[in-house]
């Protein structure tokens, strides 16, 4: 008789008692927050928000949600309210342990609380954008206890704000190259000043994105190396979720965006909408048109513009000339895209074949006049696995950090000044486009008033930002979307694929109705109950 | 002896007045606890008239007998009555000898098969003749026959009768099998057995020895359904190797794993891996008098299954073969004809959003002109007919049993061969058994039951198969002429739209299982009374998964283009999962009579331990297809390994009591500590008592001719439930790994919510019962009435999600009732020379959570659990019409009125939900509770079996009613999805603006949530059903003929599964159901079989 044969214990997991003992176990707690990052409702699949947006269109994402007919019940707000609360919860648990450890060097530690609480923050950030009003924990609590009331916005954003203030103090502006991606300084201010942006706290949103243009953050060069896996640790960069081509560990924005013609054969869920497409300025800074390329394009009916679009030469103009970050980001009809085995194809209108001569890409909307992304999408045999691309996403870089500085100064001052200007001409300037300025009203890139600028910053955050999964938060934020996320989803010949639906519930998701089930003291938000 | 003076000696009263001497016998029997054995023909014809009172029964017996030239002697406990020898035939007398030299003289013993110990007064009649002997009271026997070919018929009550060919042998020694069906049956029971007269708890004993080898069951425990009360057996898939089925024992008693506890031979294991023929005798233990001495494991009863062994007198050779063809018994019907699918899709888009139909009508008319030219081109698939191939199953079986003095075997071996449903979905298993025991010395026996197998199966997972399917389109041809995969053609069409035959052939490989068990067990006997039963087995399970990725392309054969570009990255997988299991026990028993007073008693100690590790790799890049292993890949490895533990300590005892097999007693305990509860709460003590009284024994009942056996039986325990994770009670910190600037880093975060509270669940079951038999114990009768009640349910609450997405923990929760009646009846009979017999068995039971929250409830999608209602019940609204044109003034006054609904105001063709709280808010407020859920409220079975000079037929019919299932799924819904299937019966009476009395609501785009989304009754759906689950037409060759090629027995079937079902259930089966919305499943296989079974 074995005298322990009761007492088994798991191979593969710790103890809890056996946890939170050394330094290791303090990194660890703390790295687990950051791999919460990488579900799927948390920033896994951020980029396909983008969806719900006037600017793209997908299939099995965000479907029902896009033509506003869900219900509380959708996994959509089940997945994002419970993925986001573990993450709170990881973060509570390290914030209660490790200040009490005794094995770490208080350098180590106030770093490690600074993170945890960066992370605390940035979670309860997204809750807070897509719910609004949340329930707020901060410390460790017993599962059948987790019964809170919401508290209110202000208690909400508060709560985030002091979580940011504390991690700015204890938090370094950099890492030894080997911790790029852990929560720095300048993310935890950015992050500040954006949770006051989205509460209509201009003021201090304007601070706190000014104290991180003076530090040493700046934009790359070039706009496209920004999304390339070897170029992604860059200045611009203030927080990003760290990828890499291992399983498990890397992201799926070449299964998800790219197509047949992609390494491993993708999926093309997610595709930019002609209301992106025709955002993108003349690179003279004026507005596109398209029947100042093609006359008598906008009487035309499908069918005419689908023999148009047949031919190379009747629309290749409409896309030259154009913002370079156009084509940087968006494979438009007849333009070529270097595919798996590094074959050279192009999208063509209509479909034929993705094989010799022809070379068209194939994917899974060939029937209809769809454009395609080209951004986050592997070139070549850049990435082997579909599904394990090493790109990192950013949550927050220097460019947005200019546009939302130059947003909040705008909407707080009179008419837009030099600062503004700047601010919104350096990512113009870089994509390649003229400055945008306020003496010379023939010019197309005049923007004098506060209105012009609030347009250009709309229109600037939509191409800039493209397929980063933030035009969604924004169009709820400035309250437009009832305007242009309502009507037709249209095909670049105009044929209506679906009718996009917004109604004033859609500003805010539905508190999960499991939740609602079990936890009488929570009220869901208006216009779902 | 003095014994059988005594017995002489006893008074008697009767009175009989022209009455069949066999009668006058049994009254005897019982007004004087006397027993007779005789030959049937020896007594056949007689009429008595006698009447006296008080006299001795010496006297009696000479008044009777003499006359008829009927001698009688004593031999231990019975009356041998013997016909008065002819001088010939007197082989006790020397004087006579000299007279026999032309006969063979014959001498041997008879022993009981179930103790080994001498059967006195066993019945030796030479066939064809009034000529036999008795045995005497040490089973022994001497009689003399004409010549080698003579025939020995011997015979006594409560065995099988046995014939054994004379020979060359001046010694038989014949061991009889005991009859089962008896009365005196003897029942298996946890560690040990038991007379089925002295029973007290409730037990049902299947005699399995016959039934598996006709009937083509490849899992035993989906060979179970109909064949006793109180068991409902639903199939889970008819995919060959993984058809077992889901036991219920008195219905579901808990509200997680509601599986019987199953213990083979002594130890507990999956009774999928025993060869059904391999079986002798299933008992299923139901109550807790007769479970508890498994205690933890036994909540949801116990189901014991004895293999065969082999007997000392006979040597049996014996070869089955089976040919199978198995097809679904229920498909669903889904539209084929393309055209017409493309236009529902777009009538379902436009509906939604105007304009918004994918195809155009040119497209249409397209394919609706060319497909009766050009198949290929313009394909109207049916799906099921492609995939669903029809191929003959093979399964061979041979086995050999026998014995001699001291040691006895059986060997068994088979084959099966079963190619499957679809393409890569074949099954081959190889599996063997060896049960040898050997009595050492006096006080020694030894001796082991082992099995193996090896099973190979195709990868093709066949539960893909309604997924898969369900997300295609007629406008695809699966395979051309050339061998070619299709994809989706037509313009318009979701270029996603699976082909699974081609899947079925894109992913190469196998699974293999391999298991071995061996259970080693000795059995020393310290005196007659006190044995010491000790055994120890090992079981190992290994099973490897091994699949390659390949490259197939898929056509457009339209334009002849390749649809799927190589991918050029193919994995090359290999899992490997292994489970040691160790149980090893000590069992003591006692047993002895004191006069009248019966006493038996065992205490026992055992221990368990489980294994489980897994090992898993793959890597991408093969050489070529041909080249499938790891070796030869280069890129992205990826591997994978855990494992897990559990162990289970135990101590047990029982005591059993009966006065004269009148009054019985019996009572059992069992302390058992499991691994898997914290140590404070480890330790569970699990009791229960048991009490019979056989009325039938009483003098008061004794005369009454009609009852032959009366017993009233009530009992009360107590058991357990541990079916939770390993470690669940632990708080535990798993990896939850990240990667900075490219270089992974350690994580730990919970790896799942914990309870340290967990402890065991507890069910008590009280049952009282009656056994009755009748009409010379033709007709028996059982009927249970039974009250389970579990506690401390282990359930997975759903938590607040603000704990994160991690599993919520188990707890000890809720209270669930069973209570219920169970009803047996049997009736066998002769008529003519046709046998036949009648057994139906009924049970009932109402199930009610008893305890739970409150008034509060929870909700699971469909489904709640609330006090007062039975577990899961569906929680559903209430659909008040489809509204029609002339409805919309109703709705526009309802708006007027202050109504709001949800998801949304109704149009023509959709649902207007009733407001049945009367809130004005038309919502998911307005759900109401229908009592009832997945479990049938009433199974029954009956069985019917018949046999005529060498033919035989049964059948089988089963059936269930109360049970529900909600239908919503890929196969059932009007939101059309680009790329999906549609259902016929969907596009035969949907809501038009010229259908305005629809059966179904219109069609829209799937997203639109207003008909398909909210929970409702329309849905829900009755799956009641009673189906002819089996019939069987058989011929027994005549012996006459099949003697002169050895053969003893030759029989060959037909044999016929799942023929036919009746019920309002419209999905595929009602037999298979399941929670959630999704009820197409593989459903159960008609199957049509021929068999011949030979025995040498």
């Amino acid at each position: 008789c074995q005298s322990d044969l009761l007492d088994t214990q798991p191979y593969d997991n710790l103890g809890e008692s056996q946890f939170w003992i050394t330094e290791k176990h303090a990194l660890m707690g703390v790295n687990a927050i950051y791999n919460n990052l990488t579900q799927d409702m948390v920033y896994g699949q951020y980029f396909m928000l983008d969806c719900l947006s006037p600017y793209a269109y997908g299939y099995d994402f965000f479907e029902a949600e896009m033509t506003s007919s869900t219900t509380p019940y959708s996994a959509t707000y089940s997945g994002k309210w419970s993925q986001l609360y573990l993450g709170v919860q990881r973060a509570n648990d390290a914030l209660d342990r490790i200040p009490a450890m005794s094995s770490l060097s208080d350098a180590m530690k106030n770093r490690l609380i600074g993170e945890a609480k960066f992370l605390r923050a940035l979670h309860y950030f997204n809750l807070m954008d897509f719910f609004g009003a949340v329930p707020i924990y901060e410390t460790p609590v017993v599962y059948s206890e987790a019964m809170k009331p919401r508290n209110t916005v202000e208690e909400v954003s508060a709560f985030i704000k002091k979580d940011l203030t504390e991690a700015i103090e204890l938090l370094p502006v950099s890492y030894a190259s080997a911790d790029f991606g852990r929560a720095t300084k300048g993310a935890a201010i950015a992050l500040r000043g954006k949770t006051a942006l989205y509460i209509q706290d201009f003021e201090n949103a304007e601070n706190d994105f000014k104290t991180v243009m003076t530090m040493t953050y700046d934009l790359h060069p070039n706009y496209a190396e920004l999304f390339k896996a070897k170029t992604e640790n860059n200045k611009e960069i203030i927080f990003s979720i760290q990828n890499i081509a291992t399983a498990g560990f890397g992201e799926s924005m070449s299964f998800r965006l790219g197509t047949r013609a992609t390494r491993g054969s993708c999926w093309t869920n997610g595709i930019p909408s002609p209301t992106l497409v025709d955002m993108y300025e003349n690179i003279d800074g004026s507005p596109f048109n398209w029947d100042k390329v093609i006359p008598g394009f906008s009487s035309m009916t499908a069918d005419q513009k689908s023999v148009l679009f047949s031919e190379k030469s009747n629309v290749e103009k409409a896309y030259q000339n154009r913002d370079p970050r156009l084509q940087t980001s968006v494979i438009v009809p007849w333009a070529e895209y270097v595919g798996a085995s590094n074959v050279t194809y192009k999208l063509a209108w209509p479909f034929k074949s993705a094989a010799s001569p022809t070379f068209h890409i194939q994917h899974n909307w060939n029937a209809n006049a769809i454009y395609v992304w080209r951004k986050f999408v592997a070139v070549g045999d850049e990435s082997l696995l579909r599904e394990a691309g090493p790109i990192d996403f950013p949550v927050i870089r220097f460019a947005d950090v200019l546009l939302m500085f130059a947003e909040a100064r705008n909407r707080r001052i009179a008419a837009p000044d030099a600062e503004v200007f700047s601010a919104i001409n350096k990512v113009r300037t870089r994509a390649g486009l003229p400055a945008l300025q306020n003496t010379s009203a023939a010019a197309p890139t005049y923007s004098a008033t506060k209105a012009d600028m609030t347009k250009r910053i709309i229109q600037e955050r939509a191409v800039e930002l493209a397929a980063e999964g933030v035009s969604y938060s924004d169009v709820r934020r400035w309250k437009i979307a009832e305007q242009v996320n309502n009507g037709p989803i249209l095909e670049f010949t105009g044929k209506t694929l679906k009718t996009r639906v917004f109604q004033p519930r859609d500003y805010l998701w539905p508190i999960p109705q499991s939740e609602i089930d079990q936890n009488k003291a929570i009220v869901q938000n208006v216009g779902w109950q | 002896g003095s014994y059988g003076q005594d017995m002489l000696s006893k008074p008697v009263h009767i009175k009989a007045e022209k009455q069949e001497l066999r009668e006058v016998l049994h009254t005897i029997e019982r007004s004087s606890q006397v027993k007779f054995s005789f030959v049937r023909t020896l007594v056949n014809g007689y009429k008595v008239t006698i009447n006296v009172a008080n006299q001795p029964l010496e006297s009696v017996l000479q008044q009777i007998l003499t006359p008829l030239d009927i001698t009688y002697s004593v031999s231990g406990q019975y009356i041998i009555l013997n016909k008065k020898q002819q001088p010939q035939a007197q082989p006790q007398t020397s004087a006579h000898q000299e007279l026999l030299q032309a006969e063979i003289n014959i001498k041997g013993r008879v022993t009981a098969s179930e103790n080994k110990e001498g059967l006195p007064g066993v019945s030796v009649l030479i066939k064809s003749t009034t000529q036999g002997t008795v045995t005497d009271v040490n089973g022994n026997f001497e009689i003399n026959v004409p010549d080698q070919q003579s025939v020995l018929v011997f015979s006594f009550v409560g065995y099988l009768p046995h014939e054994v060919t004379v020979g060359s042998s001046s010694q038989l020694d014949i061991t009889l099998q005991a009859d089962v069906k008896a009365l005196s049956e003897v029942v298996v029971v946890g560690y040990g057995t038991q007379k089925k007269v002295n029973m007290t708890g409730s037990v049902a004993s299947i005699d399995f020895s016959n039934v598996a080898q006709t009937r083509p069951i490849s899992s035993l425990s989906s060979g179970l359904a109909g064949l006793s009360a109180g068991i409902s057996v639903k199939q889970n898939s008819g995919q060959p190797g993984s058809d077992g089925a889901t036991l219920r024992i008195r219905g579901q008693g808990t509200l997680n794993n509601s599986d019987p506890l199953v213990i083979i031979d002594g130890v507990q294991g999956n009774m999928n891996d025993v060869n059904p023929q391999d079986v002798a005798n299933i008992s299923i233990l139901k109550d807790a008098a007769s479970a508890a001495i498994y205690g933890s494991r036994a909540a949801n009863g116990v189901i014991l299954i004895t293999t065969k062994r082999g007997s000392k007198d006979k040597t049996t050779l014996s070869y089955n073969v089976r040919l199978s063809q198995q097809k679904p018994s229920n498909l669903i019907n889904m539209v084929t004809d393309y055209p017409r699918h493309m236009e529902l899709i777009n009538e379902g888009f436009n509906n939604s959003s105007p304009q918004t139909g994918p195809f155009s009508q040119a497209t249409i008319e397209d394919w609706r002109t060319n497909s009766a030219i050009d198949p290929v081109k313009y394909p109207n698939t049916n799906w099921f007919d492609w995939i669903l191939q029809k191929k003959w199953a093979q399964e061979h079986n041979v086995s050999a049993s026998g014995g001699s003095e001291k040691s006895t075997y059986l060997i068994s071996f088979n084959y099966l061969n079963s190619p499957g449903l679809v393409e890569n979905g074949g099954f081959k298993r190889y599996n063997a058994r060896i049960n040898i025991e050997s009595q050492v010395n006096k006080w020694l026996t030894v001796g082991t039951n082992t099995f193996g197998l090896w099973s190979n199966s195709g990868l093709a997972n066949i539960e893909d198969l309604f997924s898969f399917t369900g997300a295609t389109v007629p406008g695809i041809t699966p395979r051309d002429p050339q061998g070619r995969y299709g994809s989706a053609m037509a313009l318009g069409e979701n270029q996603q739209a699976n082909n699974y035959l081609w899947t079925l052939n894109s992913t190469r490989g196998d699974i293999e299982r391999q298991k071995l068990f061996s259970r080693f067990y000795s059995n020393i006997r310290f005196t007659k009374s006190l044995t010491l039963e000790s055994g120890f087995s090992i079981d190992y399970d290994n099973q490897t998964r091994r699949s390659i990725g390949v490259y197939i392309p898929r056509y457009n054969f339209q334009t002849e283009q390749i649809w799927n570009p190589n991918p050029s990255t193919y994995s090359v997988g290999n899992t490997n999962a292994r489970a040691y299991q160790t149980v090893l026990n000590h069992v003591i028993k006692y047993n002895e009579t004191f006069g009248k007073h019966q006493i038996s008693a065992l205490l026992g100690y055992q221990e368990e331990s489980y294994q489980r590790n897994n090992f898993s790799a793959s890597k991408s890049d093969p050489i070529d297809d041909a080249t499938p292993v790891l070796d030869a890949t280069s890129t992205n490895p990826v591997v994978g390994g855990n494992a897990t533990d559990w162990a289970l300590r135990s101590f047990f005892g029982r005591v059993n009591y009966n006065f004269s097999e009148k009054y019985l007693l019996e009572a059992n305990l069992r302390y058992d500590g499991s691994s898997r509860f914290a140590s404070s709460k480890r330790w569970g003590l699990f009791p229960s008592v048991s009490a019979g009284w056989r009325l039938s024994e009483e003098e008061f009942l004794k005369d009454v001719a009609f009852i032959n056996e009366l017993k009233l039986r009530g009992s009360w325990g107590s058991l357990g439930n541990n079916s939770i994770g390993n470690y669940d009670y632990q708080s535990v910190y798993g990896t939850s790994n990240y990667s900075f600037n490219g270089i992974i880093v350690q994580g730990g975060a919970p790896a799942a919510i914990a309870n340290s509270a967990l402890t065991w669940e507890k069910t008590n079951i009280s049952n009282i019962g009656v056994d009755f038999a009748t009409f010379k114990n033709r007709l028996g009768f059982e009927a249970e009435w039974f009250n389970k009640n579990t506690s401390n349910i282990l359930i997975d609450l759903p938590i607040p999600l603000v704990n994160g997405n991690l599993a919520a923990p188990k707890q000890n929760a809720a209270m669930v009732l069973n209570r219920g009646v169970e009803l047996t009846l049997n009736w066998r009979d002769k008529a003519g020379d046709v046998n036949y017999g009648i057994s139906g068995n009924f049970s009932y039971i109402k199930n009610k959570v008893t305890r739970f929250k409150g008034s509060e409830s929870s909700l699971s999608n469909q489904n709640i659990m609330l006090e007062g209602h039975p577990i899961w019940s569906f929680y559903v609204r209430e659909v008040d019409r489809i509204v029609k044109d002339s409805d919309m003034e109703m709705i526009n006054q309802m708006i007027t009125d202050g109504y709001t609904f949800n998801p949304g105001i109704p149009k023509p063709g959709d649902f207007l939900y009733k407001d049945l709280n009367g809130d004005k808010k038309i919502n998911d407020d307005d759900r109401k509770i229908v009592d009832a859920n997945l479990n049938p409220k009433v199974v029954f079975g009956l069985n019917l079996n018949a046999d005529w000079k060498g033919f035989s037929f049964s059948t089988l019919i089963q059936g269930s009613a109360g049970n529900k299932a909600y239908w919503r799924d890929l196969y059932l819904s009007t939101g059309m999805r680009n790329g999906y299937q549609i259902n016929q019966a969907v596009a035969d009476d949907h809501w038009t603006p010229d259908n305005q009395d629809a059966r179904y609501p219109r069609l829209t785009n799937y997203t639109y949530a207003q008909n398909t989304t909210p929970n409702s009754d329309f849905w829900l759906q009755d799956a009641s059903y009673v189906r002819l689950k089996n019939v069987q037409l058989g011929y027994t060759v005549p012996v006459s003929l099949t003697r002169r090629f050895f053969v003893q027995r030759l029989f060959v079937y037909v044999n016929a599964e799942n023929l036919v079902t009746l019920t309002p259930y419209e999905g595929i089966d009602p037999e298979i159901t399941a929670l959630g919305t999704t009820q197409t499943m593989y459903p159960t296989m008609k199957q049509l079989s021929f068999g011949v079974n030979v025995s040498f």
